[in-house]
């Protein structure tokens, strides 16, 4: 029980250390960009001292980065450091209390268990490279060794409803974005309802405590999103923004298969923009690229072995490809990325099902029956949010909302693909199963709060359609 | 501010159906349990008959083993993680052969009663993805290093048994 409460500290008060070196000003921010700054910190010193033979050692290491950073930034702030801190801390024992104490136990699946499986590896101090096939490849390397900071033989129960708490953190101050300049009053009647309906659903209270990777891929584009925002609003991106969202990226790569991807996705609004630099796009570019060599180099994964390129060589490759939407070729193309990516998106899925036409009506019908046949657990609420969105059609739009809009559209058809792709893989392209496990009904973890702070953006521009034309750019 | 008087009650109106309609959902299917009795990785994978924990039982039970017939889970064998057995250190498997048809032997209920591990496993008869897996040994079994046989025991069962109690079996020592 000790190391859990030490690690939770290292990992709640360090991420609090993390986002005020980072200057992040808003609580609701802070908490869920700490999270992202001690994922970082973890992947930056195990990667390090892998190598060495030292991984046992490099979670002693971690926490204790961690607590300095966190004792330096207590020594700088002091009293004014409190308001970021009540809420990490409080998430963490509320969290600690849930699991250890009451004893909540995760929805016990196949992919869970694989991750512990991953952890035990990870806490013997083994080899990765034993974990080199796709079935254990696929849970990622970032989140278990998060989890694997546990006690040696168990695992860090706490972080997963942390981390829950975290995604709605960040989902409160997208929120705070969306819904500038709004009164109490729309505000109330726009966030009391999607809030409610929210949390009736079972799928939203299953996520709390299930041991995967869909929370921090959730925490990552929530945070780079509003980032982006604010960059786009001011005009400008800070450098402490820009440290915030290498750290993003960096945990992208590392996270899930697809997050590579997702990650050039989510940063297409700031892409667009014309202030931000060449530099800061390529490196955004390459820190997934980086991580994610970093995790198959470490598993001696078959996409390495596939190339037959020393981890070197697959990381320059990477790289060469990654940086590519940054040439000066595709500026006129950045511009309206977002729109050609919906579109493409939606032609390759169009194309698919033309195509295979059996495996991926099966699947649309698969996705229809877990969405709004309720099989699988989201009960009504994507068929709520259509409505939000469809009622919330309207003139104008703020700046941020506008993006949001076309954001959540993207995503949407961006997680469609990714799962076709994924079953192309493996045979034939398709969309899933029906049940709650399926991992498309999972990934919408990733985007629901998106979704849902986006859709609640659009009923209070409906009962002030006037904010919109004052803040539309 | 016509629309707000409409919009407004519609809200609360389509609030109130979609919670009621989505509690009923959730009773159906409750998200989580309240019964963490370890924390252990290892028996949190052993529990609830996973379909792929039966090398980690092996494993907690014997330092070194070596399983055979075990065959190719999408024809006439039975899933089993040679992968698991490997990172827990404890032991090899040979899938090579398929497991020996014991369907026909009237005394395999005397087996499967000696069964110290009712588990699940991948399989594909009749379409099924799961079939029952019995992980079968007596006293006689060394625990520094033991052999462990796949047999078919029914139509969607499997076992693991132990070699020389097996032996005994078959030869009508049971």
């Amino acid at each position: 029980m000790i190391p859990e409460i030490v690690m939770m500290l290292a990992i709640a008060l360090g991420g609090v250390a993390i986002a005020r070196l980072l200057r992040v000003e808003s609580a609701w921010l802070a908490f869920p960009a700490g999270l992202i700054g001690v994922m970082a910190l973890r992947g930056a010193t195990f990667t390090l001292m892998y190598p060495l033979g030292l991984q046992l050692a490099s979670k002693w290491v971690f926490a204790a980065i961690a607590f300095l950073l966190f004792a330096w930034v207590l020594w700088q702030e002091r009293r004014s450091l409190l308001r970021f801190i009540w809420l990490p801390l409080g998430m963490a024992a509320l969290a600690f209390v849930a699991t250890r104490a009451i004893g909540i136990l995760h929805t016990g699946h196949s992919d869970s268990r694989w991750i512990l499986i991953v952890v035990h590896v990870m806490q013997q101090g083994d080899s990765l490279e034993i974990l080199s096939d796709s079935n254990v490849f696929k849970r990622g390397l970032i989140f278990p060794l998060m989890i694997a900071l546990g006690e040696t033989k168990e695992f860090l129960t706490s972080l997963t409803p942390y981390s829950f708490a975290a995604l709605t953190s960040a989902g409160v101050a997208l929120a705070q974005l969306l819904l500038k300049g709004y009164s109490k009053r729309t505000i109330w009647f726009s966030v009391v309802p999607m809030v409610a309906v929210l949390f009736s659903v079972t799928m939203w209270w299953r996520a709390i405590f299930y041991v995967n990777s869909h929370l921090f891929m959730g925490v990552l584009i929530t945070v780079v999103l509003v980032v982006s925002l604010m960059a786009i609003r001011r005009g400008s991106l800070l450098n402490t923004e820009f440290a915030l969202l290498l750290m993003a990226t960096y945990g992208f790569g590392m996270v899930r298969s697809e997050g590579i991807l997702i990650s050039l996705m989510v940063l297409l609004p700031l892409f667009s923009q014309t202030f931000v630099k060449r530099w800061h796009m390529i490196a955004l570019l390459i820190a997934p690229a980086v991580s994610f060599t970093v995790w198959v180099t470490f598993y001696d994964n078959y996409i390495l072995q596939a190339t037959g390129l020393p981890w070197f060589g697959f990381l320059l490759a990477l790289c060469l490809v990654s940086v590519i939407p940054a040439l000066k070729w595709f500026d006129w193309l950045r511009q309206h990325a977002i729109s050609i990516g919906t579109w493409a998106l939606v032609a390759v899925l169009a194309v698919l099902t033309i195509f295979f036409t059996e495996s991926m009506f099966k699947g649309w019908y698969s996705q229809f029956v877990n969405l709004v046949g309720t099989k699988g657990l989201w009960g009504y609420l994507f068929v709520v949010l259509a409505l939000f969105f469809v009622v919330g059609i309207a003139r104008h739009y703020t700046l941020e909302h506008k993006i949001m809009l076309r954001m959540s559209g993207l995503l949407f058809l961006a997680f469609l693909a990714s799962k076709t792709l994924d079953d192309a893989a493996l045979g034939k392209p398709g969309l899933g199963r029906i049940g709650w496990a399926d991992s498309l009904n999972r990934m919408w973890i990733h985007i629901v709060v998106i979704l849902a702070v986006t859709a609640i953006a659009s009923i209070a521009n409906k009962f002030e359609p006037k904010i919109a034309m004052e803040r539309e750019r | 501010m016509r629309l707000t008087k409409v919009l407004a009650p519609a809200l609360v109106v389509l609030t109130l159906v979609t919670v009621f309609s989505n509690f009923r959902i959730a009773f159906r299917e409750i998200p989580f349990g309240i019964t963490q009795t370890s924390y252990e990785v290892e028996d949190i994978l052993t529990s609830a008959k996973w379909v792929s924990s039966a090398p980690i039982f092996l494993a907690q039970n014997f330092e070194q083993v070596k399983v055979t017939n075990v065959g190719d889970q999408t024809k006439n064998g039975f899933g089993f993680s040679a992968q698991i057995l490997e990172i827990w250190k404890a032991g090899t498997t040979d899938a090579s052969q398929d497991p020996i048809d014991l369907r026909a032997n009237v005394s395999t209920y005397k087996l499967i009663a000696l069964s110290k591990v009712n588990t699940k496993t991948y399989c594909i008869q009749r379409q099924r993805t799961f079939c029952r897996m019995d992980v079968i040994w007596d006293d006689t079994a060394e625990k520094t290093y033991a052999e462990f046989v796949g047999v078919r025991t029914g139509e969607r069962t499997y076992a693991l048994v132990e070699a020389k109690l097996l032996e005994r079996f078959i030869a009508g020592g049971l």
